[in-house]
C-alpha cells in the first residue's frame, strides 16, 4: 500500500503545484509532509532511496512553515524535498554514503540547502548515493543498493541514485543531486525524471562533500523541467563561501519557459548524437527530434572536433582529484571503503601528474569546440545514456555494437562532455526502451545559459507526457 | 600506460606514492587500470602533440562565458 487516496493525491502533485497550493493556504505544509512520510514508509523499504528519513525535523519545519504569514511565503513554501547524503544540513549526519563519514554532523547547512530552506522547502530526508559519489550505480555497500522504481531489479544509476528513485516514486517533490561526471543526469534518465547539471560556478559547492573539485556541481532533480527551474532559481548565485561560485547574475528562469520552441536551433552532432544506441533509445531520440522540429525548432547538424578522448580525460581527472581528497583516509582507514571505491582511489594514487595536466588542457580544446558549435545553435542534442538501466550489481554493459565496457566508461559517452566544458546540461525523459525502462535526452547549452535549456525542455514537456508516467508500485 | 602496466610497476608506483598494497590489492588495482582506464593514453596522445604558446588550462565556466 502506498498510503491513503488523499495522501497519494498530494504526493502526486508537482513541486510548483504543491507550492502554489501551500502558499494559497489550500494545502498545509503539514499535510504535504505527512503524505510524503507515509509514502516513504510504504515504498522505501523496496527502493532504499533514503539513507535517513528525518520525520521529526520535517514535521517541525512544516509546523514552522504554517506560522509564516501568507505574504512572506516563499516559492517553495512547505514543499517536501530530499537532500543527497553528501550535502550538509545542520545537526544531521552527512555521511556521503560512506562509513568514513558516518559520524560527521555539520553545524550549519550547505549554502544551497540554506537557500532552499529560505525559499520555504522542507527537507524530509537524506537520499542514498554511491559511496562518496564515486560511482554510477548507487550499489552502496554500507546502506544497501538503491533500486529503480520502474523495475527494482535494475539500478537507478548514480551517484544520485537515491534522489532519482525518490523523485520518480513520488517520495518527494524534488531532490538535490550532485554531478561530477554524470550523477544528476544519469539517474534522471534511468528513473524517467528531469535533472539539471548547472554550469560550473552557478550553484555554490559550500557544504557539499567533494569528489573532484574542478568538476563537481549540484543540481535539481524533479519530475518536470519547470520544477527544476523553480529549484534552480532558489539555489543559484554567487556565494562568498565558495570562491569558485560565479559573479554572474541569476536570471528569471520561469518567465522564458513559456516562450515555446519556435526559432530555437537544436544542434545534432554528426556521427555522434544518434550512433551506437540501443534500438529503443534511438527510436526515442528520433521521435523527440521530430517533436522539437514539429514545434518550430530548427534542427541543425553540427560538428564537434576531438570528442575521442573525452571519456578518457573525464576519468583521468575524476580519478586523480578524488585520490588527492581521500589520501589520508585511504592510508588510515582503507578497510572502511567499499571495494570498488577503494580500488579507484588506489588506482588514482598511481596516476602521473602529467596525465592529469593533459586532461585539464584537453578541456580547453573541447570547450572551444563546443563554443563554436553553440555559436551556430542554442543547444546540442544527445541522448543522456546510450542504453536503459542495467541490472542491480552489473559492472559491465554490452553496447549495441556488441562491445562490453566497464559500466562507468559506458555511461560517460555523452555525460562526460558537460563536466569537461563546464557547460550546463539538462536530461529530460523522452520515452521508454524496449524493456519498458525510461530513456532520457540531453541538451547541452552555453555557459550560464541554463534558461535556454529549461525553455527547450519545458517546451518539449508541453507536447509530450513522458514526465507524467508513473512507475508501477 | 594503463593498458600495459604490470604488477612490478604497480609495486614501484605504490612505493613512490607511499601506499601499501598487498598482492590482493595490487591485483584489484591492476584490473582497474587495465580495464576502466585502458584508453587513458588517448588524451595524452592528443595533447602531447599540442605545444601552443599561451594559456593552456581553463576549466572555469566563467571564462567560457566571458570569452577569456
Amino acid at each position: 500500500m502506498a498510503g491513503s487516496a488523499a495522501h497519494r493525491e498530494l504526493t502526486g502533485l508537482g513541486l510548483r503545484e504543491a507550492a502554489g497550493l501551500a502558499r494559497a493556504g489550500e494545502v498545509s505544509p503539514a499535510e504535504l509532509v505527512e503524505a510524503t512520510l507515509e509514502r516513504i514508509a510504504a515504498l522505501d523499504p523496496g527502493l532504499t532511496a533514503f539513507i535517513r528519513v528525518d520525520e521529526e525535523g520535517a514535521r517541525a519545519a512544516a509546523r514552522a512553515a504554517e506560522r509564516v504569514p501568507a505574504a512572506e511565503r516563499g516559492p517553495l513554501h512547505g514543499v517536501p524535498l530530499a537532500v543527497k547524503d553528501n550535502v550538509a544540513l545542520a545537526g544531521q549526519v552527512c555521511s556521503a554514503g560512506s562509513r568514513i563519514l558516518d559520524g560527521f554532523v555539520p553545524e550549519r547547512d550547505a549554502t544551497l540547502a540554506a537557500r532552499l530552506r529560505a525559499a520555504g522547502a522542507v527537507f524530509v530526508g537524506r537520499t542514498n548515493m554511491h559511496e562518496f559519489a564515486y560511482g554510477v550505480t548507487t550499489n552502496n555497500p554500507h546502506y544497501g543498493a538503491a533500486r529503480n522504481p520502474w523495475d527494482p531489479g535494475r539500478t537507478p544509476g548514480g551517484s544520485s541514485g537515491g534522489s532519482g528513485a525518490a523523485v520518480a516514486a513520488r517520495l518527494c517533490q524534488g531532490a538535490i543531486g550532485t554531478d561530477t561526471g554524470c550523477s544528476v543526469r544519469l539517474p534522471a534518465a534511468f528513473n524517467g525524471i528531469a535533472g539539471l547539471r548547472p554550469s560550473i560556478g552557478r550553484v555554490s559547492n559550500d557544504g557539499v562533500v567533494p569528489l573532484a573539485w574542478t568538476l563537481d556541481t549540484a543540481g535539481p532533480m524533479c519530475r518536470t523541467v519547470e520544477d527544476c527551474a523553480l529549484m534552480l532559481a532558489a539555489m543559484a548565485g554567487r556565494d562568498e563561501r565558495d570562491p569558485q561560485s560565479a559573479e554572474v547574475p541569476v536570471p528569471d528562469y520561469l518567465e522564458p519557459l513559456e516562450r515555446g520552441l519556435d526559432g530555437l536551433r537544436i544542434g545534432v552532432v554528426e556521427d555522434f548524437s544518434l550512433s551506437g544506441l540501443q534500438a529503443g533509445v534511438k527510436e526515442a531520440m528520433e521521435a523527440a527530434l521530430d517533436v522539437l522540429a514539429g514545434a518550430g525548432a530548427e534542427l541543425r547538424e553540427v560538428r564537434l572536433g576531438e570528442l575521442g578522448p573525452s571519456v578518457s580525460a573525464l576519468l583521468t581527472i575524476d580519478i586523480a582529484e578524488p585520490a588527492a581528497y581521500h589520501a589520508a583516509w585511504l592510508r588510515e582507514r582503507p578497510g572502511d571503503y567499499g571495494e570498488d571505491v577503494r580500488t579507484l582511489l588506489e588506482a588514482g594514487e598511481l596516476y602521473l601528474a602529467s596525465h592529469y595536466i593533459q586532461a585539464q588542457r584537453y578541456r580547453t580544446v573541447l570547450r572551444a569546440s563546443f563554443e563554436r558549435a553553440l555559436s551556430e545553435c542554442d543547444a546540442v542534442f544527445t541522448p543522456t545514456v546510450p542504453f536503459t538501466a542495467p541490472p542491480v550489481g552489473a559492472t559491465e554493459v554490452r553496447l549495441e555494437s556488441g562491445e562490453e565496457l566497464d559500466i562507468i566508461t559506458a555511461v560517460m559517452r555523452y555525460n562526460a562532455l558537460p563536466p569537461l566544458t563546464g557547460m550546463p546540461a539538462l536530461s529530460v525523459p523522452c520515452g521508454f526502451g524496449e524493456d519498458g525502462l525510461p530513456v532520457g535526452l540531453q541538451l547541452i547549452g552555453r555557459a550560464f545559459d541554463e534558461a535556454t535549456l529549461l525553455r527547450i525542455g519545458h517546451g518539449y514537456q508541453q507536447l509530450t507526457d513522458w514526465h507524467r508516467k508513473e512507475p508501477p508500485r | 600506460m594503463a593498458a600495459e602496466i604490470d604488477d612490478a610497476q604497480i609495486v614501484q608506483l605504490a612505493r613512490l606514492a607511499g601506499l601499501e598494497l598487498d598482492r590482493e590489492r595490487r591485483a584489484a588495482v591492476l584490473a582497474q587500470l587495465s580495464g576502466l582506464l585502458a584508453e587513458a593514453g588517448a588524451v595524452n596522445e592528443l595533447m602531447a602533440g599540442r605545444r601552443e604558446v599561451g594559456p593552456g588550462i581553463r576549466f572555469d565556466a566563467r571564462e567560457a562565458r566571458d570569452g577569456g
